[in-house]
């Protein structure tokens, strides 16, 4: 095959990456402890940390949230629950060493599939299920019924570009989406 | 880390500002600015600013000061810029400054990397700049500015939010072998109407000299607009 004509493939197939990514979009701002729906706020006071908790309400591409966010023993949690205080996930700020080996090596065989060149920024892993099985593991770490999923925020460059995104794979490390990273106008800082 | 580092830059400036019975020069005054900024393909943008002086007051801190409102000048900056990296861009330019009957040229240049944090942006700005001046000696200059972006509402600032931008500049300065520091402090208020259209305002603090015997220090009132077209 002519050097060019596969070099113009990739750019291609790289691109049509992109055009397949969703923006992601994302606009929060604090919300008092009054404002926040009572079985939300029980579900935070009957989990084993007591930290200063600050809650957020969340428009995004999906819809509208309510956060409660806090960090306890230097790990960064945030629970999210709908308007209505139903809780949706747990998302915990881990360590890539912390990831299972059989997942890290199938989500590396699909970021080197895909890019190139990536570097991963940071990860999390997101539990989700009823309240009482979600307060059950963080309790006692027990994973009945319990969904999990990683995201990872990569960098990688595309097109001479450099870009993030944010990807979500499953528990075994299957690919579930992707959505770039839109970044805020920086003007205001650099002039 | 950073914001520690940050803050302590802040108290090492703030330790600066002089309040004392000193014969200290000082001058108060406005300093209005917009910046209107148009990318134009491939990480590429154009900027233009333009920004003026207007002295209000001026003294020493031993007597009473003397009321001075006049014009100073006027800069009209071109810089050219290309994105590098993630939020990082190397950009160069030219500053038209009109002073008077006076025209004083000066070539830019600078390197800013600026960082996303949990509820912060930071940036750092490296810059040289030389100025040319009719039957003056051409000024060399070095700088370094620090500045920290913080959401008042939430964990970044959105459309319709306030934020505190606060900036910690060193500016060294190399004229006719004569060397000159200057240090600035500008804590300012902003308002985001949307991502393209910004408003900033506050105090825009500066001290020079105070290597030698006779420091200076001059009070802006910073207003500044940012436009993104």
């Amino acid at each position: 095959m002519n050097p060019k004509n596969l070099t113009t493939f990739v750019i291609i197939f790289l691109s049509l990456n992109v055009i397949q990514a969703q923006t992601k979009f994302e606009k929060e701002y604090r919300l008092k402890n009054s404002s926040v729906p009572a079985n939300a706020q029980a579900f935070i006071d009957s989990l084993p940390f007591q930290e200063k908790v600050k809650w957020y309400f969340e428009e995004n591409n999906t819809g509208n949230s309510i956060e409660a966010k806090f960090k306890t023993h230097k790990t960064k949690y945030s629970i999210e629950f709908d308007v209505d205080g139903k809780l949706q996930d747990v998302e915990i700020e881990i360590k890539w060493p912390d990831v299972s080996k059989s997942v890290q090596d199938q989500i590396i065989t699909f970021l080197d599939a895909n890019y190139g060149f990536f570097k991963i920024k940071k990860i999390q892993v997101q539990h989700s299920g009823t309240s009482d099985y979600v307060l059950h593991f963080l309790n006692d770490k027990k994973t009945q019924d319990i969904t999990t999923r990683y995201e990872l925020i990569v960098k990688t460059r595309l097109i001479r570009k450099v870009v993030l995104f944010e990807i979500v794979f499953d528990e075994k490390g299957q690919h579930l989406s992707t959505a770039q990273i839109q970044f805020k106008n920086i003007d205001n800082l650099e002039y | 880390m950073s914001t520690k580092i940050f803050l302590g830059l802040i108290i090492f400036c703030a330790s600066f500002i002089q309040n004392s019975d000193a014969q200290n020069d000082y001058r108060v005054g406005l300093l209005p600015a917009i910046n209107v900024n148009k990318p134009v393909g491939r990480g590429w943008a154009v900027n233009f600013k333009y920004e003026l002086r207007q002295f209000a007051l001026q003294g020493d801190y031993s007597t009473s000061p003397e009321s001075t409102f006049k014009y100073d000048l006027s800069d009209f900056i071109f810089i050219a810029s290309k994105k590098v990296g993630l939020n990082n861009s190397l950009s160069g330019g030219y500053l038209f400054r009109l002073r008077g009957t006076t025209v004083i040229h000066r070539t830019i240049q600078q390197f800013t990397i600026v960082n996303s944090y949990n509820a912060f942006r930071l940036a750092h700005r490296i810059s040289t700049d030389q100025t040319f001046e009719p039957r003056e000696p051409a000024e060399f200059r070095l700088r370094y500015r620090l500045t920290a972006e913080l959401p008042l509402n939430g964990e970044s600032v959105d459309p319709g939010e306030w934020y505190v931008k606060i900036s910690n500049e060193y500016l060294n300065s190399l004229q006719d072998e004569s060397y000159d520091l200057e240090i600035r402090l500008i804590p300012l208020l902003g308002f985001e109407f949307s991502d393209n259209n910004k408003f900033e305002f506050g105090p825009d603090y500066r001290i020079s000299s105070f290597l030698e015997s006779s420091p200076r220090s001059v009070y802006w009132l910073s207003v500044n607009w940012f436009v993104k077209l």
